[in-house]
C-alpha cells in the first residue's frame, strides 16, 4: 500500500509498468467511507443498564423490620398515581412531580431511621417504557430500595 | 502521500470493525426505552440476555425461547450459574404483562438480581 517497489507518476497517479493507477478517486472514496463510520460509531447511544432486585425462593423464618412502603401505580396509559393521586402528565419526558414526591418520602423515612421502599406496580397493559420512567423517578429521589408487585 | 493513505485505511478498517462489533451482541431489534438514570455496566460478568419484543417474542441471548419453556431454561441456566443476573432488554412499547411473565418465570427459577437494558438518556 506505501508503493514500495513502484513508481509514482506525476498528479497522483501509481505506474505499473504500463498501467496507470488513478489514486485521487481512491482517496475520495475511502475518506468518505472513512466519514461515515467515524459519524455512525458516535451516534448509536450508548446501552446502560438499571438494576434491581426481587425476592426469590427465600425462605424466612426470623421477623424482618418492615420499612417505609409506598405504592406507585402505573396506568395503561403511563399515569402514575400514589395514593390514587395522579402526578405528572403521562407525556412528560420525566416525571418531576413524582420525583419531589418521593424525595419528600424518603426524607420523611430517613428521619424516621426507616429505609424507604418503593413498590411498582404497573398494570398489565402498561408500556415497559412508563415502567421505566418511574424508574427514573426513584433513582433521582435517591430511593435505592425498589421492587415490583405483581399478582397471577 | 503513502503514509497517509496507509493511515487513513488503518483507520477506516478500524471502524468498520467497531461499528460492526457493537452490534454483534443485539441481534435481536428492539427500541430500548430511554432512561436518566441508568449506569454503565462495569460488571459485565454472569449476566443473562432476556430480549422481549413487542409482541411478547422472547429471545434468551439470540435464541428464540417460547413463554412456557423459558421458566424451564431458567431454572437449568440458573442451577449451571447461582450467580447470575438477568438482563431484560424490553422493547419501549412491551405491555408489561410481557415482562412479568419473564420476571415470574426467572423469580420462580430462583434468580433475584435484575437489570433493566435502557438507552442513555439526555
Amino acid at each position: 500500500m506505501s508503493g514500495k517497489g513502484k513508481n509514482r507518476g506525476k498528479r497522483g497517479k501509481l505506474r505499473f509498468g504500463s498501467i496507470e493507477l488513478p489514486i485521487a478517486p481512491m482517496i475520495d472514496v475511502v475518506f468518505l467511507l472513512l466519514f461515515y463510520f467515524m459519524v455512525s460509531a458516535t451516534i448509536q447511544k450508548q446501552e446502560v443498564d438499571i438494576s434491581f432486585s426481587l425476592p426469590g425462593r427465600v425462605e424466612q423464618d426470623t421477623p424482618i423490620e418492615m420499612p417505609d412502603e409506598q405504592i406507585v401505580r402505573v396506568l395503561a396509559d403511563g399515569q402514575a398515581l400514589v395514593n390514587d393521586y395522579a402526578y405528572d402528565s403521562p407525556d412528560q419526558p420525566r416525571y418531576y412531580q413524582l420525583e419531589t414526591m418521593l424525595n419528600r418520602f424518603r426524607e420523611a423515612s430517613e428521619s424516621n431511621k426507616v429505609e424507604a421502599r418503593i413498590t411498582i406496580a404497573p398494570v398489565d397493559d402498561a408500556r415497559h417504557e412508563m415502567v421505566v420512567k418511574v424508574m427514573d423517578a426513584c433513582s433521582h429521589a435517591g430511593i435505592e430500595s425498589v421492587t415490583f408487585a405483581f399478582g397471577r | 502521500m503513502a503514509p497517509m493513505i496507509d493511515m487513513v485505511f488503518l483507520l477506516l478498517v478500524f471502524f468498520m470493525t467497531v461499528s460492526s462489533m457493537s452490534q454483534a451482541g443485539h441481534r435481536v431489534e428492539l427500541e430500548l426505552p430511554e432512561s436518566t438514570s441508568g449506569e454503565t455496566p462495569k460488571d459485565l460478568s454472569n449476566r443473562v440476555m432476556l430480549s422481549v419484543q413487542k409482541d411478547g417474542t422472547f429471545y434468551l441471548g439470540g435464541e428464540l425461547v417460547l413463554a412456557e419453556r423459558l421458566g424451564s431454561r431458567l431454572l437449568s441456566m440458573h442451577n449451571q450459574f447461582p450467580e447470575m443476573k438477568l438482563r431484560i432488554r424490553a422493547d419501549r412499547g412491551t405491555a408489561f404483562s410481557d415482562v412479568k411473565k419473564a420476571m415470574t418465570a426467572a423469580t420462580e427459577a430462583g434468580i433475584s438480581d435484575y437489570l433493566y437494558g435502557t438507552l442513555q438518556g439526555e
